[in-house]
């Protein structure tokens, strides 16, 4: 097995004269942590659409786990689970619905799905709200109750797209921890997220600007190379070189 | 492969058992609008007023008054002594009709040798009451005629060449009857249509539908789950139409319900389609709504000959009611209702249902891909 699980090259993306995502270069290895940085409008959902299958490339190349994400997309989507800014679950659902719902649409059978929601269940600390409806759930419980649907057909990869959007400290740590236990059993998490102290929770971080990335790299080797004390001063110091670099 | 389609479906049957509105819309508004429109669109005429001038003041002249009183379409709400004084009371609408009966009335009767001559003036700017009471007081006069010994001004004075105009099928021109089951083609339309058309585009609102792009799952097994329940829920509506027009009406059912049944799919399917196209091709379910309305309800109420006659149409409305599935249907169900028509009648509309239904389908879903852009 190679040791890329996502390699893109030159991908780009134009939404008519807007280039969204302009040539990028980037690789993310399997079993890590790769998080996407970068402030809103950088182009990282559409990134992670492309990646997923969602939105055809205008130009460049992806590979995910070998396979080409344009031409093979099929094949791709069974691959890897993702989790959408904004929670795509069924308010009128139960929790168990929603999962139940979506292990049905990756074609899990009877058997498997049952051990596998009891398993999230408890993992995600959702046990005793089975039957609880999605509206009535605190935005907390639903990211975790999103990221279950995700990963409910136990895919070799997660795209995660600002999965703690809008959510407390306290859920926000919380998600973090099942994060890490979720890469633990080997499975590559790629997430986005515009709040720059989670970017100390990655193996490897790429910060984007106006559909380019402008750094990649370990938190604690791009801290180091551009002298920055945290992940906040460095993403500033980068974006102010960066904009001056582009003036004429 | 199909359980895929089977979980989709499953979910779609908990959205609308859980939203109650839908719910409400799918079940009770068939039921409200049957009543609404059985009995308040009645295009029956019943007692209706005219003014009768009288002047003839005969035996005869009365026999015909009295006539038309027991036949309880018409009542003589008023005796004028003058022509001038009936259109009076026509003008502040206080009847709809006039009817002279001239001088020379009985004479004529009588002598064998000429016709017989009555006058009806009805009120034309309601043309759609005046159109059927002409209908009805031609079928009184041919009785009256007939009773008397003679034939109506439409016969030749000779006896074999009596006319004598009769209606079947419906021969107590009830609205209730044609109308009723017309229903059944404009509320299918609506559920499968319009709220099919709502739902994908619901998902594409919610973001939901983004997650299950993101999935293995085919265009055709969404299509095929989303559809299905509706399809379930179609039928039911079409029954209890069915049930309800048969039995608080008193519509006949003098065909075979079974291929009613059978062949109710092909417009169904026709239906759906339309409510995906649309749902593929916009991205709320505003628009959706608006959309499935201005293309499938407006049409079929005004344009497939469920109120208004196909053929009293100008030539472009004509040729568009062609495209319209409603059309097509009603002339299937009214047939196998009305007429207890069987297949060999109905194949061919049938066959257009499903033409129709595949294009729409094609279209829908070229527009409609597992990919955002």
């Amino acid at each position: 097995m190679e040791q890329e699980i996502v390699s893109a090259r030159g991908l780009t993306r134009k939404f008519g004269a807007f280039t969204a995502v302009d040539h990028i270069d980037f690789s993310v290895r399997r079993g890590e942590i790769f998080g996407f940085l970068g402030a809103n409008g950088a182009g990282k959902t559409t990134t992670i659409r492309i990646l997923c299958g969602l939105l055809r490339p205008t130009g460049g190349t992806c590979l995910v786990d070998g396979l080409d994400v344009d031409r093979q997309a099929e094949a791709v989507k069974r691959l890897i689970g993702y989790m959408s800014q904004r929670f795509s679950l069924y308010e009128d659902l139960t929790v168990e619905e929603n999962l139940e719902f979506y292990g049905g649409v990756y074609g899990l059978n009877e058997a498997e799905l049952g051990r596998r929601k009891h398993g999230l269940l408890k993992e995600l600390e959702l046990e005793g709200l089975e039957k609880r409806m999605t509206a009535a759930l605190p935005l907390g419980w639903k990211q975790r109750l999103a990221l279950g649907c995700a990963v409910i057909h136990r895919p070799r990869m997660v795209f995660l797209d600002e999965p703690t959007g809008g959510v407390d400290p306290v859920s926000r740590r919380n998600f973090w921890a099942m994060i890490h236990a979720m890469a633990a059993e080997g499975v590559t998490v790629f997430v986005t997220t515009h709040y720059m102290d989670e970017a100390e929770y990655c193996d490897r971080i790429s910060i984007m600007d106006a559909g380019r990335i402008i750094a990649l790299g370990p938190p604690s080797k791009l801290k180091e190379r551009y002298a920055q004390a945290t992940v906040e001063d460095l993403f500033s110091h980068l974006l102010d070189s960066s904009r001056e670099g582009s003036r004429p | 492969m199909r359980s895929k389609i089977a979980s989709l479906a499953l979910k779609e049957y908990r959205h609308i058992m859980r939203d109650k509105r839908s719910l409400a819309t799918v079940f009770v508004l068939p039921i409200a609008m049957i009543l609404l429109y059985g009995y308040a669109i009645n295009l029956d005429v019943k007692d209706l007023e005219l003014a009768v001038v009288d002047r003839a003041r005969s035996p005869e002249s009365r026999l015909l008054v009295e006539k038309m009183e027991a036949s309880g379409y018409f009542t003589a709400a008023a005796h004028p002594p003058t022509l001038a004084d009936a259109e009076m009371l026509v003008y502040s609408r206080r009847v709809r009709g006039i009817l002279v009966i001239p001088e020379g009335f009985s004479r004529d009767l009588r002598s064998r040798a000429d016709r017989a001559a009555v006058q009806l003036l009805l009120d034309g700017s309601d043309s759609n009451t005046a159109g059927i009471a002409g209908n009805y007081f031609e079928m009184i006069l041919a009785e009256v005629g007939a009773q008397m010994g003679r034939s109506t001004e439409h016969g030749a004075p000779a006896a074999p060449f009596e006319v004598r105009p009769r209606v079947i099928y419906n021969p107590e021109l009830k609205s209730v009857y044609f109308i009723v089951p017309g229903l059944a083609a404009v509320l299918l339309m609506l559920v499968c249509a319009v709220m099919t058309s709502m739902t994908i585009a619901r998902e594409k609102e919610t973001g939901t539908l983004e997650q299950i792009l993101t999935s293995p799952i085919k265009p055709y097994q969404i299509l095929i789950g989303k559809v299905l329940p509706y399809l379930v829920i179609a039928f039911l509506v079409c029954a209890i139409i069915v049930a309800f027009a048969h039995l608080w009406f008193g519509v006949p059912v003098r065909g075979s319900l079974l291929l009613l049944a059978a062949v109710t799919p092909a417009y169904l399917f026709c239906a759906l389609s339309l409510g995906i196209a649309i749902s593929a091709s916009v991205r709320t379910q505003q628009v959706a709504v608006s959309l499935a309305m201005l293309t499938t309800m407006l049409p079929s109420v005004m344009l497939s000959g469920f109120i208004f006659r196909v053929g009293s149409m100008p030539l472009p409305l004509r040729l568009i009611s062609k495209v319209i599935p409603a059309t097509y249907y009603l002339k299937i169900i009214r047939g196998i209702m009305l007429k207890g028509v069987g297949w060999e009648h109905v194949w061919q509309h049938c066959a257009v249902l499903v033409g129709m239904g595949l294009l729409i389908l094609l279209i829908g879903a070229r527009k409609f891909s597992t990919r955002l852009d």
